[in-house]
C-alpha cells in the first residue's frame, strides 16, 4: 500500500513553522518515512498535485496570491493542518490591520506605483480560518517542534488532535504568592518594561514584579520558555480558548491585580494584548477603503 | 491578453521569488528583475509600539534568522538608550548570534543551494530527500550540526525560533557553568562536520567556476561590518570595499543614510539600496559571505585564517564571481565554530553580571548594523520620551544584494532568444545564481515573497509575452 501524501506550503509570513519542522532534525526523517513529501519548500517538486492525503499550511493572508493558493490547499487536502499563530490566529503581521494600507505601504516605499504584476495587497491581513476550514489548528509563533511533529502525526495516522487548554501560568515554573491570594492589595504600583527592573527576581511571578505577562490569557504548551529566561509572555501562542479575545482578557486580568493609574503606563495595550491575534479579534481594526493603488 | 505558460519553479530558497525578463525590440532579453513579491508592512507596524519590544517583534521578519533581527534590534535600542553592556552579555549575544549563524549557513549549504551539487551524479531527485539518499553521511552530520546550532541559540537566547533573551542592557538571564559545559561539547560537535563542510564548498565551487568561469563575475563594491580589519559579526564599522580591491568608505552604522541610499523598484516590493558614493547605477554592491570574505583580512581562528588566505590565493581578490558565495559560506561557518570555542574558553561567559538597568525617559535614534548570515542588516527606530516608536527603518541584508541578484539572472539568459530562455538549462542558471546569495525573501524587506520563482517575459512594449512559473495550485 502507497504511504500518504504530504504537503507544506508557506503564505504570508516568516517561514518560522517550516524551520520548527525542520528543528525536527532526525524525526523529521521519521516524518518523512511515513509519509511522500510531494510538495514543499524544501523539495523540488513545483506543483502540489489535485490530492494531497495532509496538507500543512503556515502564514497568513496577506494577498491575492495567498488566498488563491490558500484556496487550492483547501481544495487538495484531505486533512487541512493550519500551523503557526499567522495561520490560526492572523498572527504578528495583522498589526498592519491597525493602519490603512496605504499608509503601511507609503511607509516603506513612498507613493511609488507598483507593477499591476505584483499579487495585490488585501486591505486587512486574516487569519486562514477566515476563508476556509482547517482540521487541526497549532498557534504559536512559532509552535515547538514537537507540537508541529505530533500534528502532522496525528494527521498521517488519522488520529484524534488536541492541544493542551490550560493557561500558561500552569506550566510556569514561577511562584505566584499574591495572585493566588485574591489580596485586595494591588500587586504592583505600575506597569514596568523589563529592562526598567533593577533586578528580576527568577522565581517569583513576573506580574507581580510589575511586569505585563501575558501568560494569564495564553495557551501553554510551549514549556514556558520566555519566562523561564525571566522575559515576560507575548501570548504567542494566542488564548487557550478560542473564545475569549487576548487583549480583552488582558485588561480584564490586569484590572484585578492593578490600580487604574498604572494601566496608564501601559502605553501599548493593542500592541500587547493582540500582537499576535488582531486579524481574528472583534477589536476594531482600520478597515481600508481606499482603492489600493497596489495593482 | 498575455499567454502564459506554466513549467518548473525556482525552490529552495528561503521564499519564494519571481523573475521578469525584459526582451528588447529584437525580442531578445536585455534586462531582469528578481522581484519580491510579498510585503508586511513591519515598519509600519513598529510604529506605536515601545521600542523595547522591537527585538521581541522584528524577529518575526523572518524564522529562518530571527536571531539577527533580534539583535540588531536590542542593539538599536541600546544606541537609542546610550546603554554599554555588561563584557559577559556582549559574549552571550555574540554567542547567541554565532549559533543561529552556523545553524543557518548549514542549512543553506546541505540543505537548499546542497542539491545542486552534492547529489552525485545527478540521477536522484535535486532537493533535500536527494541529499539525504546520496549522501547519507554528509546528512547525518548536517543535521546534528544544525541541531547543535539551533540548542545553542536555545539555551542562550531562551528558543529557536524568535529568542527573547536579548533585552536593552544586555541579557535576561546568564548561563550557568553546567550549561558552559554543555554548550562547549555542543561548539566541539560542529567543528569536524563545519571542516568537511569547507572542503567540500572548495570543491564544489572550483567545479562550478570551471564549469561556468564567465557567470555572473562583474566587479561591483562590497559592504560589510568589520572590526578595523577584523571578522566580526556584531558590532565595528560598516566598511566599503570598491570593486579594485581597495577599501573607500568605512561608517558607523548610525551614519547609514548618508552613505546609503534606497531606490523604490516599481516592479518589487523590495527596495534596492545603492552607495550614495557612487550613485544609483554603479552603487549598487553585495553583501554577505562573499563580501566579508573579500573585506575582512583577519578571521577569528587558525583554520579559518587558512582558508581564507586559500580562498584569496586561488581565486584572488576582491573574488567577484558570484558562484565563489558556497565557499566563502562555508569558510564562515569554521570561523563561527572557531569564534564560539574561544567565547566558551572566556570565564566571563558564566559572570551573573549580564544587565544594566536602562530607565526609559529619552527621545531619540538609535541605529545598529550587525552581520546576518546573508550580509549586512540595519535596524534603526526613532523613539519619544515614552519610549514610542514614531519611525522605523530595516534594511536587511537580502534588499542589499537585490541589485547582484538582477545581475545573475541576466547573466544567465542575456541576449537569449525567448524559447531559450525559458528552457530548463537557462532555469537552472539562474537558479544556481539566485542561490548562491541565498536569498531570504521571508526577510527581504520585510517585504518580500514567496513562491516559487516564476519567470516572465516581457516585451519590448512591456507586454507580458509568456510566464514560466509554477502550476497555479501552491
Amino acid at each position: 500500500m502507497s504511504k500518504p501524501t504530504l504537503a507544506t506550503v508557506s503564505l504570508g509570513g516568516c517561514e518560522g513553522c517550516h524551520v520548527a519542522l525542520l528543528d525536527a532534525h532526525e524525526g523529521l526523517l521519521d516524518i518523512l518515512g511515513m509519509a511522500d513529501l510531494v510538495h514543499s519548500p524544501f523539495n523540488g517538486t513545483e506543483t502540489i498535485p489535485d490530492r494531497v492525503d495532509v496538507v500543512m499550511v503556515e502564514g497568513a493572508v496577506t494577498t491575492e496570491e495567498d488566498l488563491r493558493r490558500l484556496r487550492a490547499c483547501r481544495a487538495a487536502a484531505g486533512t487541512l493542518v493550519a500551523i503557526g499563530s499567522c495561520a490560526v490566529l492572523g498572527g504578528i503581521g495583522g498589526l498592519r490591520n491597525l493602519s490603512p494600507l496605504s499608509q503601511v505601504t507609503h511607509v516603506a516605499f513612498g507613493d511609488t506605483t507598483k507593477s499591476p504584476l505584483l499579487p495585490r495587497l488585501l486591505p486587512n491581513v486574516h487569519a486562514v480560518t477566515d476563508y476556509v476550514a482547517v482540521d487541526i489548528s497549532v498557534a504559536g509563533c512559532a509552535p515547538e517542534t514537537e507540537l508541529v511533529v505530533a500534528a502532522l502525526v496525528a494527521a498521517i495516522t488519522g488520529q484524534p488532535h488536541e492541544l493542551p487548554r490550560r493557561n500558561l501560568c500552569d506550566e510556569c515554573h514561577r511562584t505566584k504568592n499574591t495572585l493566588l491570594m485574591h489580596s485586595r492589595e494591588f500587586v504592583s504600583d505600575a506597569v514596568y518594561a523589563l529592562m526598567e527592573l533593577d533586578h528580576i527576581d527568577e522565581d517569583s511571578c513576573l506580574l507581580e514584579q510589575g511586569l505585563m505577562c501575558m501568560g494569564p490569557m495564553t495557551r501553554e504548551g510551549c514549556g514556558a520558555k520566555c519566562t523561564a529566561m525571566n522575559v515576560p509572555c507575548r501570548g504567542c501562542s494566542g488564548p487557550s480558548r478560542l473564545d475569549f479575545e487576548s487583549g480583552g482578557k488582558a485588561v480584564d486580568a490586569l484590572a484585578a491585580i492593578l490600580p487604574a493609574g498604572a494601566l496608564m503606563y501601559l502605553e501599548d495595550l493593542i500592541g500587547t494584548g493582540y500582537r499576535f491575534t488582531m486579524p481574528v479579534s472583534v477589536f476594531p481594526a482600520i478597515v481600508d477603503t481606499e482603492e489600493s493603488d497596489n495593482g | 491578453m498575455a499567454d502564459t505558460i506554466t513549467l518548473p519553479a525556482v525552490k529552495r530558497i528561503e521564499g519564494h521569488g519571481r523573475v521578469s525578463l525584459f526582451l528588447d525590440d529584437r525580442d531578445r532579453v536585455s534586462g531582469a528583475h528578481f522581484d519580491v513579491i510579498e510585503f508586511r508592512g513591519f515598519e509600519k507596524m513598529l510604529e506605536g509600539r515601545m521600542v523595547w519590544e522591537a527585538p521581541l517583534i522584528t524577529s518575526r521578519v523572518c524564522g529562518v534568522c530571527p536571531v539577527s533581527h533580534h539583535l540588531a534590534a536590542v542593539r538599536a535600542v541600546d544606541a537609542l538608550y546610550g546603554v554599554t553592556i555588561p563584557p559577559a552579555a556582549a559574549l552571550l549575544r555574540e554567542l547567541l548570534h554565532l549559533g543561529g549563524f552556523a545553524q543557518d549557513h548549514a542549512l543553506h549549504f546541505f540543505f537548499l543551494a546542497g542539491p545542486d551539487f552534492l547529489t552525485g551524479d545527478g540521477t536522484g531527485s535535486r532537493d533535500l530527500l536527494g541529499v539525504i539518499a546520496a549522501q547519507p553521511e554528509l546528512a547525518r552530520r548536517a543535521i546534528a550540526l544544525r541541531r547543535a546550532g539551533q540548542r545553542i541559540v536555545e539555551m542562550v537566547g531562551g528558543r529557536t525560533s524568535h529568542p527573547v533573551a536579548a533585552i536593552p542592557g544586555g541579557m535576561s538571564k546568564a548561563i550557568t557553568a553546567e550549561q558552559r559545559i554543555e554548550l562547549t561539547g555542543l561548539v566541539e560537535s560542529m567543528r569536524e562536520t563545519a571542516s568537511i563542510a569547507a572542503d567540500t564548498s572548495r570543491e564544489a565551487t572550483l567545479r562550478l567556476l570551471d564549469r561556468y568561469p564567465e557567470f555572473s563575475a562583474e566587479p561591483v563594491p562590497y559592504v560589510a561590518q568589520t572590526r578595523g580589519h577584523e571578522f566580526a559579526l556584531l558590532d565595528g564599522e560598516i566598511t566599503v570595499l570598491n570593486p579594485d580591491g581597495t577599501i573607500t568608505e568605512r561608517f558607523a552604522a548610525a551614519d547609514y543614510e548618508s552613505h546609503i541610499g534606497e531606490r523604490v523598484l516599481d516592479g518589487s516590493y523590495a527596495n534596492s539600496p545603492y552607495l550614495r558614493s557612487l550613485g544609483p547605477d554603479a552603487g549598487s554592491y553585495r553583501v554577505g559571505p562573499l563580501a566579508r570574505i573579500n573585506i575582512v583580512e583577519r578571521m577569528p581562528g587558525e583554520r579559518s585564517q587558512a582558508l581564507r588566505d586559500d580562498f584569496r590565493a586561488t581565486l584572488g581578490r576582491p573574488v567577484h564571481a558570484v558562484l565563489a558565495y558556497h565557499w566563502a559560506r562555508m569558510i564562515e561557518l569554521v570561523a563561527a565554530v572557531e569564534r564560539m570555542s574561544a567565547i566558551l574558553a572566556d570565564d566571563e561567559v558564566i559572570s551573573p553580571d549580564v544587565r544594566v538597568p536602562v530607565q526609559r525617559g529619552v527621545a531619540g535614534v538609535g541605529t545598529a548594523a550587525i552581520e546576518a548570515p546573508r550580509g549586512t542588516l540595519i535596524h534603526s527606530y526613532e523613539a519619544d520620551e515614552v519610549g514610542r516608536i514614531v519611525k522605523a527603518n530595516l534594511i536587511v541584508a537580502t534588499t542589499h544584494n537585490v541589485a547582484s541578484l538582477d545581475r545573475a539572472v541576466l547573466d544567465a539568459v542575456a541576449g537569449t532568444a525567448r524559447e531559450e530562455a525559458l528552457s530548463d538549462d537557462s532555469v537552472l542558471m539562474m537558479e544556481l545564481g539566485i542561490r548562491a546569495h541565498d536569498p531570504c525573501l521571508s526577510c527581504a524587506t520585510h517585504e518580500i515573497g514567496r513562491m516559487p520563482l516564476v519567470v516572465e517575459l516581457i516585451g519590448a512594449d512591456g507586454s507580458v509575452i509568456a510566464e514560466k512559473g509554477v502550476a497555479q495550485h501552491g
